[in-house]
């Protein structure tokens, strides 16, 4: 009797979980299911499906496409005002990742090593609040930041130094009109919208670095700049890498912020937008979204043979 | 003889917290000396201020007569095994070894030429290549030795370096770190929890308790005349008599130590009741109590076991207590 009793499920629910736990590949297998199909269909396919278009071409007269496989769409990327446009993203990009990785670098030093109870949730709040707020507002605060009338030029006015934002503004490529129509302006807001995504995966890495990693660099004679360079970097390197992946892909994709704020100039995103809307040229903006997915391709390919791996 | 390291009233409080508490020290060159004490008793906080990870709160730390307060880690002439080994995982193990030379600013063939020569020192020939994942826990821990030995340092600072062994690999390293320091003349500063590891290693041990120095001196002063009744008893597990106990035999009421082994079943003498035995291999352990006073003893094999609750008589020659003078403590 107590063998039966043993035996029995007495609930559907029951006799559920026990094939689940008998066979443990059909539970993962119900939990992969779902994302594994999204994945797969939805982002997967609809990629292919951008692969696919840019290899069609547009007929110039009367505007329909020609679905035939022909490579002359990407060789228009090659004109120069596409490659303008291409070569200025890029550009940006690394200049936003660059920079963010500067700032970001000791913000996140100091949450992994020093912060800790309510500091580290104070740093927490303070990367993360601005994730919180819509993009779109955040952005259009910052025009009104950089406004000829804005904040920071009312900042230059009080202490004196007005002739010292006029000498930049008056630099070629950098300034412009007021920092709202520069692209330093479009660098800033890309800057504070992006960096978040660097700090997090650098405090990350950098929490699993012993203390006594640092403390034995030290030890063998290695003073603190040799210890960054020898032993810290290369050990959050991944974190750096992850994070730079971020906010190099995010601003090479990015087209309302060069919108609102910047020179009538276009970056990648926006020629997408046009070409894919305006323009009806729908292989043009696949050959043109497939760029910073191959620029991606490539820089994680560099990344991977520079070993900004090898730590994991 | 050169004083390699010395301690004049070193304090490092955290806060309320007395990790170190006016200790003073010597520890002579080319010595091979043990800091012992269970966690939390200072001993660690001791070697990392030697290493200069820590500063003292209030004494001076000399090495080799100079005051070390304003020397940064990486220019004292001590190198330090780490109870982790850190050893830097993004490097093979001849780049780990070689870390200090290349920081040195030596070239490339002859920094690497010498890791080979302190892995071969350590034998530990052939690894070069690997990294450190690839590595067992002992081979882990004799890189992080070739790393501190290579830059020739004048003291070596070893905490707690075997803990993470198993015995067998424990013990074998034992002899070849004695070996090892023998051969290159070295001083050795070595923190360990694990007495038999002192007593066995070194030529001095310092018994450490909250933060203080309990007592200094060679493993046979500490095992056979222990100044304190922590010494008595984190030593050697000797047996401690409660002074009320130590005035009924001697006449003066002070904490005395009894080792086990010297205490012997007589047909008369002191009554004591069997309260434990425990079989060790060669000899059987067995806890006595004698009017409250709780005593063990070591009975070799030949002897039939009192079982427990006999009522035994016990005895010892008269130069095996051990009186715990306070007024030396």
């Amino acid at each position: 009797m107590a063998e039966a009793a043993l035996h029995t499920a007495p609930t559907l629910a029951g006799r559920a979980s026990d094939l689940l736990w008998r066979r443990q590949g059909l539970l993962i297998l119900l939990l992969i299911l779902p994302p594994a199909l999204w994945l797969g269909i939805i982002y997967l396919g609809s990629l292919f499906a951008l692969l696919a278009q840019s290899f069609f071409s547009i007929d110039e007269f009367s505007g329909l496409i020609n679905y035939e496989f022909t490579l002359s769409t990407y060789a228009e990327l090659f004109r120069p005002s596409n490659l303008d446009i291409i070569i200025r993203t890029v550009v940006m990009a690394s200049a936003v990742t660059i920079a963010a990785a500067i700032i970001g670098f000791p913000v996140a030093y100091y949450a992994a090593r020093y912060a800790r109870g309510r500091w580290k949730a104070l740093f927490y709040l303070g990367v993360m609040l601005p994730l919180w707020s819509s993009y779109l507002v955040k952005v259009y605060s910052w025009k009104l930041i950089l406004a000829k009338e804005g904040i920071v030029s009312w900042l230059f006015e009080t202490l004196g130094l007005t002739w010292l934002l006029e000498a930049y503004l008056s630099l070629p490529i950098l300034g412009g009109n007021s920092l709202s129509v520069s692209w330093t302006g479009t660098f800033l807001v890309f800057l504070y919208v992006w960096i978040p995504f660097m700090i997090l995966p650098i405090q990350a890495a950098l929490e699993r670095v012993p203390v006594s990693m640092l403390e034995a660099s030290g030890d063998l004679g290695a003073n603190p700049g040799q210890t960054f360079r020898h032993v810290l970097l290369p050990l959050a390197l991944p974190g750096v890498v992850a994070g730079s992946i971020f906010t190099f892909s995010l601003t090479l994709g990015d087209y309302i912020i060069p919108q609102i704020v910047g020179t009538s100039a276009r970056m990648i995103g926006q020629a997408v937008y046009q070409f894919q809307g305006t323009a009806g040229n729908i292989p043009l903006a696949a050959a043109f979204a497939v760029v910073p997915i191959l620029i991606m391709g490539v820089y994680l390919y560099v990344a991977r043979r520079m070993g900004a791996f090898n730590a994991l | 003889m050169t004083t390699a390291v010395a301690f004049r009233k070193v304090s490092r409080h955290y806060g309320p917290v007395r990790a170190v508490d006016a200790v003073d020290l010597d520890v002579a060159e080319g010595e091979f000396f043990a800091m012992l004490g269970p966690s939390g008793s200072g001993k660690t906080t001791c070697l990392r201020l030697i290493a200069g990870f820590e500063k003292p709160t209030s004494g001076q730390i000399e090495i080799f007569g100079q005051p070390s307060a304003d020397v940064p880690p990486y220019r004292r002439p001590v190198n330090t095994v780490f109870q982790d080994y850190a050893l830097f995982p993004h490097l093979n193990v001849r780049d780990n070894v070689a870390y200090g030379l290349m920081i040195a600013g030596m070239a490339r063939t002859e920094r690497h030429r010498k890791a080979e020569e302190a892995l071969e020192l350590v034998a530990l020939p052939g690894y070069a290549d690997r990294k450190p994942s690839a590595l067992s826990g002992g081979q882990r821990q004799r890189v992080a030795l070739a790393r501190a030995l290579v830059n020739q340092p004048k003291v070596l600072l070893l905490d707690e370096p075997l803990g993470a062994l198993d015995l067998k690999l424990r013990e074998a390293m034992q002899v070849e770190l004695k070996s090892l320091q023998r051969q290159l003349g070295i001083t050795f500063v070595f923190v360990t929890h694990d007495q038999g590891e002192a007593l066995s290693m070194a030529d001095r041990v310092a018994v450490f308790n909250d933060g203080r120095i309990q007592q200094v001196g060679t493993p046979q002063d500490i095992y056979d005349r222990p100044r304190t009744p922590f010494v008595a008893d984190f030593v050697g597990s000797s047996n401690v008599l409660e002074p009320a106990m130590v005035q009924r035999l001697t006449g003066r009421a002070v904490h005395a130590s009894l080792r086990p082994e010297a205490v012997r079943l007589q047909n008369e003498g002191l009554a004591a009741r069997v309260t434990g035995q425990s079989f060790l291999g060669a000899v059987t352990r067995l806890t006595l109590d004698v009017d409250g006073q709780s005593l063990s003893m070591m009975l070799g094999k030949g002897h039939s076991i009192p079982r427990t609750g006999d009522l035994v008589h016990i005895g010892w020659d008269d130069d095996a207590l051990h009186l715990m003078d306070p007024s030396d403590g």
